[in-house]
């Protein structure tokens, strides 16, 4: 249970729309960061490997 | 169509996972709370979206099939280490017990650590309609639930966040050293 004080009482387990969109905004924040971040080697080289796995002899062999 | 088309073909849709690699990272980073073991997780992910590509039903949306594989992937690792509590070698499972990593941006911390604070249908919920921009109905597809329920959840995880952050006292957002204010005074090129 929330409790909400003031002028932002709110019914239980909401939050006012202002302050609902501040923590959305937070949070995107935070996450465009990770999202625009470079992949790191270690998962760049799962890809490869997948890939290779998946057509070790290029693409000519049927 | 011959065998070598279907095999490009099939190729083709599966490098489609690789754009939603970076969402994948976010949403991992925000249910672990810690860098290495969402790389782990996601390296999970891509291992059983790849190896399991034929099950996916082509022109379904991909990006709730990947989230859905992570997200279950993760609740996997969570109930595997309530089982083996004493699991010291794990890789996934020992990093989800250690702190995350410190980058000295104190307001960052504090929101990632009030989010893992939240239970973990509710923090799913948030990271991806807050944080992601999920529709309610996407959410609700990965997650395998109604969409009322995702509503309902990210509501309930939305008050948490608040009453952590102090956002819901009215005097809350007068501190200069409040974390959400700190928060909110960064510029997003300084996060």
């Amino acid at each position: 249970m929330v409790s909400m004080t003031g002028k932002n009482k709110s019914r239980r387990g909401t939050v006012p729309p202002d302050v609902a969109q501040q923590i959305d905004a937070n949070l995107k924040r935070l996450y465009s960061e990770t999202a625009s971040e470079e992949l790191p080697k270690s998962l760049a080289d799962l890809l490869a490997a997948l890939r290779e796995q998946e057509d070790p002899k290029g693409s000519d062999e049927v | 169509m011959s065998a070598k088309d279907v095999r490009a073909t099939s190729s083709d849709a599966r490098e489609e996972i690789v754009t939603h690699l970076p969402a994948l990272r976010a949403f991992a980073r925000g249910l672990t709370g810690d860098h290495a073991a969402a790389d782990d997780l996601v390296q999970e992910t891509v291992l059983k979206a790849w190896s399991k590509f034929h099950l996916y039903k082509d022109g379904t949306n991909l990006r709730a099939w990947l989230f859905t594989i992570l997200r279950n992937t993760f609740l996997s690792v969570m109930r595997k280490r309530a089982r083996e509590v004493s699991d010291s070698d794990g890789a996934i499972a020992a990093r989800l017990t250690t702190k995350p990593d410190h980058d000295g941006r104190l307001a960052m911390q504090e929101l990632n650590d009030a989010l893992r604070k939240l239970p973990v249908a509710q923090r799913e919920a948030v990271l991806l309609v807050g944080a992601l921009g999920f529709s309610v109905e996407e959410a609700a597809e990965t997650c395998g639930c109604a969409p009322g329920t995702i509503k309902s959840r990210a509501n309930r995880g939305r008050a948490t966040l608040a009453k952590l952050l102090h956002m819901d006292a009215e005097d809350a957002m007068e501190t200069g050293d409040d974390p959400v204010t700190a928060v909110m005074a960064l510029s997003p090129n300084s996060l």
